[in-house]
């Protein structure tokens, strides 16, 4: 099987209806089969609809026939070449966020393709967790978001539009149990000090006592344990958001 | 373009301010996150060249609250912390790019510009406005094809216009845009740049209408 005949996948993250956030389109323009699909299953984990092409003449009858958010290209194809697809691309007035991946790495590879105008340049061999955190900051910044998404179990925080869902349906919280709520979700399994959380919750002017910030989290629980999210509490300290278990997977 | 550098590091922030002003942006200096926090979120910059590894409040906190509080510059986190997961964590807290030191001064030039342009929703490294084109990686503007000879601060004052066309840009934004914290810039100086603009792009039909008492506004270019 070629890549040109694999199929798009389109996986949400558990517990988020497609509808609820719509996916990402990624593009991989890729001719080595085996890294592509690595590629493919790597980011249609992270919840992309992905698409591959294996040229860049394929690539383009692709982005003229449908849309595509974020497109990760490497240089060395067969035909057109990376560096003309990109050039190409921008002539033509596309704008969408572009990550070069290539076994190029001289610096004047990486300053002529970032001045062809993509985005970031990842040189070969990379690490994945890191390729999947730039194309999310490119995710973010293409679609007008400043901040990242944190997932946890069935709770998704989109930490730019200061929105949340759990289980897919949007999730109604005041702006201080937000607060509350990203401390505890930067820290999980470990145990953050009331202290801790009202550094980081309160502005430099305002003045927050230990009981508000118990009574902000005992207003998350009520939220969030439903879910089979818990925040326990460590005595005399402070508070400690449990990793999730999916309940239904045991 | 106004960039925000912050680095204890004086022999650092030194070398990059000089590069970055030698590309023609306006810089700014803060050695630790709280200035920079203040300084971010009062006054307008374009991007923040943030190290993570300052005194007291570091990068990363300081990235966090930036983004806790809604703010929106690009961040290009530069740091000696080069493991694979102080670059995800970094990412991931909402910076935009992540550059280990030592780095490559032409590539920290060439992704600044990346990020600039991601910022002002740029398709490309050429910005294109009838028959205006900037050329924002050479820095070469062209009128009708040919060479168009622009000063430094015209070349500035033009690209603010540019990133608003139609919409009525303040002499306060365009100064903040074009000047850092030790250049005095009058209401006049800008006027006078504006001025310049006209005499040279008038005849190409660009115009660059002023809103009394306000600022000024680059119009949609018409044919003809």
């Amino acid at each position: 099987m070629t890549i040109a005949q694999m199929q798009p996948v389109n996986q949400a993250p558990a517990g988020v209806r497609p509808g609820a956030m719509p996916a990402v389109r990624l593009m991989i323009v890729e001719d080595d089969t085996s890294l592509a699909t690595g590629l493919m299953r790597a980011l249609a984990n992270e919840g992309y609809e992905v698409t591959a092409a294996a040229s860049g003449e394929e690539a383009l009858e692709r982005m003229r026939s449908e849309p595509f958010d974020l497109l990760v290209l490497d240089i060395g194809l067969p035909g057109i070449d990376g560096v003309e697809l990109l050039r190409r691309l921008r002539a033509g007035g596309y704008a969408l966020p572009v990550l070069i991946l290539t076994a190029r790495d001289a610096v004047d590879d990486r300053v002529r393709g970032l001045d062809l105008g993509a985005d970031d340049y990842m040189p070969k061999p990379f690490a994945l967790p890191e390729l999947a955190a730039r194309v999310r900051a490119l995710g973010r910044r293409g679609r007008g978001q400043i901040g990242p998404r944190i997932v946890h179990g069935p709770l998704v925080l989109d930490t730019a539009a200061r929105r949340a869902w759990l289980n897919g349906e949007p999730l109604e919280m005041a702006a201080r149990e937000w607060s509350v709520l990203q401390v505890l979700l930067e820290r999980v399994e470990r145990t953050v000090s009331k202290e801790a959380i009202i550094e980081a919750v309160a502005g430099l002017s305002d003045d927050l006592s230990l009981n508000a910030i118990e009574v902000y989290v005992s207003r998350l629980r009520a939220k969030l344990e439903p879910a089979g999210i818990r925040i326990r509490t460590v005595r005399g300290f402070g508070y400690m958001l449990l990793e999730h278990h999916d309940r239904s997977a045991r | 373009m106004r960039i925000l550098i912050v680095d204890d590091d004086t022999v650092v922030a030194g070398g990059v301010t000089r590069i970055l002003e030698s590309e023609g942006f306006a810089v700014d200096t803060v050695a630790r996150g709280e200035q920079a926090i203040l300084a971010a979120t009062q006054e307008r910059f374009d991007l923040v060249i943030l190290d993570v590894g300052l005194p007291g409040m570091d990068g990363f906190e300081v990235l966090r609250r930036l983004r806790a509080e809604a703010e929106r510059v690009p961040v290009l986190l530069l740091t000696a912390r080069g493991a694979v997961d102080d670059r995800v964590h970094g990412l991931d807290l909402g910076a935009d790019d992540y550059m280990a030191k030592p780095f490559a001064v032409s590539e920290l030039a060439a992704r600044v510009r990346a990020l600039i342009r991601r910022s002002q929703a740029q398709a490309g490294p050429k910005v294109v406005h009838g028959p205006l084109t900037l050329d924002t990686v050479a820095r070469r503007a062209f009128l009708n094809g040919e060479p168009l000879e622009l000063a430094a601060r015209e070349w500035a004052v033009l690209e603010v216009l540019l990133a608003k066309v139609e919409r009525v840009v303040s002499k306060d934004v365009i100064i903040q845009a074009v000047a850092n914290w030790g250049e005095e810039l009058s209401l006049n100086a800008i006027e006078v740049y504006v001025s310049r603009l006209r005499a040279k792009l008038e005849p190409a039909g660009i115009r660059i209408r002023t809103v009394r008492g306000f600022g000024y506004m680059l119009e949609e270019y018409k044919e003809g």
